[in-house]
């Protein structure tokens, strides 16, 4: 078992450097060059030359990357090529505010989900089960750039029960973070879907009905308990989804998280702040499923047990 | 079978990727065509969506972007299914080291948020159709990688490629003749099952100004223009909404049906190899 920790933990190394490697490709292909962005297009090819033997833009692609590599670790991201501020600091301020509202929609999506997924798979065969399939069915079609605008047209602008855009308390957290818990919400109710569906037919729910419990006691005990391992898994790995919701939903309401960051960045083409932001974001995300995946091994005994042989 | 969900689903999805096509027969405005004397009009008999901040009729703008959204993912998809089946019966059948690499190439595409992944591949290129189905393949390729090796894999060790290789067949055509066509119709049913997610991130893409430039009409795009007089003229931005979100909804529809009716899950074909 602690075999197994250390491996998965090490196993994460190789991502994050992968990472690093990739985002420093990009860089490197980007259009453009740099010294001549420095200094402009009249300046001598002397000094041009200079400047570039300065900045270590000579040497080969590899040595580059070492010190590329050196820089991160340093916790340097480069500054921004239009306010020329500190991405590392800026991504600092604003990863908080990112968690924050990541978690407050993993809080309205998890039980919502689930309880949507159970309903669905206790009567599926009734309209109630359709109704709430086409439910779920349309959160995952919805593009969420729409639904925020939609909630902001309806909340805000039409009824003004919510503030529009900006950072601050729950008032300005609600609507964002609807936004981003109804994807999130349709994926964790069609895995508690499947779980319990699986569950259900299982040899030992028949002896809990044939012992004459009743299905409410059934059905909560001995199949939702059950079917719960899988559906907290795929809350912790699918903190990708929040991720990429991020970026949209903090746009479009103004909350000042790394997502409108990183937004920003596209817009003026501010290429540290892309790198820096999908650098932290991808890295956060490979942390966190690291992270999943051995508390998932700790909480179900049988995968416990039998990652002896890891 | 395919569910009958599925096939009116399909039914919808290509009504409206013919209707685009027809667009100029149906006698429509121009998509492009400002006209200044009609701006932010709300929808009426003549503009039946509206008309935008140029006095571009939506409705217009609407029928035709339907060509570029669900054309450049279909493209998409058939590139994704090309390199998946690729790298696929490669991984599957050559096994070893080069199965190895292969699919921690595959593990590490997948470790990526994929919105992210796409974003950071779409700024290397200069916006535009182009860039957006790079964006969308990078990513999309890996489940039909996966499936593909899964069924590549069963398939080896099956009577009829042993005896192919008995009787001296070249890898080459085992992989062409015995296994490919296998694969194929596979990857076919995966287009449908992925097409949905596919037109979400290329809308996404184009609300994030990565896409196709204005002033050709991409639903995303729309969106993006209209944000800005959301409450003014709400229908800028409603109606492409909805033709995306009906678009996904029934491709998402066709996808359930196919996954029921073909049973292609991952889960399902990995297992049926261990």
């Amino acid at each position: 078992m602690i075999v197994y920790f250390i491996k998965r933990i090490l196993s994460v190394i190789p991502l994050l450097l992968g990472i690093t490697f990739f985002s420093f490709a990009i860089l490197k292909s980007l259009p453009g060059d740099v010294v001549t962005n420095m200094v402009g297009e009249r300046t001598k090819t002397e000094i041009v030359q200079e400047i570039r033997i300065h900045l270590g833009q000579d040497k080969p692609f590899f040595t580059q990357y070492l010190g590329y590599l050196k820089l991160i670790l340093e916790g340097n991201l480069g500054r921004s090529h239009i306010n020329q501020r500190d991405v590392a600091k800026d991504i600092k301020a604003k990863l908080p505010n990112t968690i924050i509202l990541a978690l407050t929609a993993m809080v309205i999506a998890t039980p919502l989900g689930i309880f949507l997924g159970f309903l669905s798979s206790m009567y599926s065969k009734n309209i109630l089960g359709k109704i709430i399939d086409v439910i779920v069915i349309s959160s995952l079609s919805i593009p969420i750039f729409w639904c925020a605008l939609l909630l902001m047209l309806i909340f805000s602008l039409t009824f003004k029960i919510f503030p529009p855009s900006g950072t601050g308390g729950v008032n300005y957290l609600f609507l964002p973070a609807i936004t981003l818990a109804m994807p999130a919400m349709a994926t964790i109710a069609r895995i508690t879907k499947t779980s319990i569906d699986d569950i259900k037919s299982m040899p030992w729910i028949k002896t809990a009905k044939s012992k004459g419990l009743s299905p409410l006691r059934v059905n909560t005990f001995h199949v939702l308990r059950n079917a719960l391992i899988p559906i907290i898994t795929i809350v912790g790995l699918d903190i990708g989804s929040y991720l990429n919701g991020a970026v949209v939903t903090e746009t479009i309401f103004g909350w000042d998280g790394i997502g409108r960051y990183t937004m920003e960045g596209i817009i003026r083409r501010d290429y540290p702040v892309i790198i820096g932001s999908v650098l932290v974001g991808t890295s956060f995300f490979v942390i966190v499923n690291a992270i999943t995946d051995v508390t998932y091994r700790l909480i179900d005994p049988r995968i416990r047990y039998d990652s002896k042989k890891w | 079978m395919i569910a009958k969900s599925g096939k009116v689903a399909l039914l919808i999805v290509s009504l409206f990727f013919f209707a685009s096509f027809i667009a100029p027969l149906l006698t429509l405005k121009h998509p492009n065509e400002i006209n200044l004397d009609a701006i932010k009009e709300a929808p009426s008999l003549e503009y039946l969506f509206g008309t935008d901040n140029k006095g571009r009729d939506i409705f217009s703008r609407v029928v035709y972007g339907a060509k570029i959204s669900i054309g450049v993912s279909m493209v998409a998809g058939i590139i994704s299914s090309f390199i998946g089946l690729v790298i696929g019966l490669v991984a599957g059948y050559k096994g070893g080291v080069i199965d190895k690499l292969l699919m921690s190439l595959v593990d590490f595409i997948l470790s990526f948020p994929s919105l992210l992944f796409a974003i950071a591949i779409s700024i290397v290129f200069p916006p535009g159709l182009f860039t957006v189905m790079i964006a969308i393949s990078a990513v999309g390729w890996t489940s039909f990688a996966r499936l593909v090796r899964g069924i590549t894999l069963s398939i080896k060790s099956m009577a009829y490629v042993e005896s192919a290789i008995a009787i001296g067949c070249s890898h080459w055509r085992i992989i062409m003749k015995h296994i490919a066509p296998q694969c194929i119709s596979s990857a076919l049913v995966m287009i449908g099952i992925k097409m949905g997610g596919f037109i979400l991130t290329e809308a996404t893409l184009g609300f994030l100004g990565l896409g196709l430039q204005p002033p050709e009409p991409s639903w995303g795009a729309m969106i993006s223009a209209g944000r800005n007089h959301i409450l003014t003229a709400p229908w800028i931005a409603i109606f492409p909404g909805l033709a995306i979100f009906i678009t996904v909804f029934c491709f998402n529809i066709l996808g359930d049906a196919l996954k029921n009716a073909y049973d292609l899950t991952n889960e399902k074909v990995q297992s049926k190899n261990q």
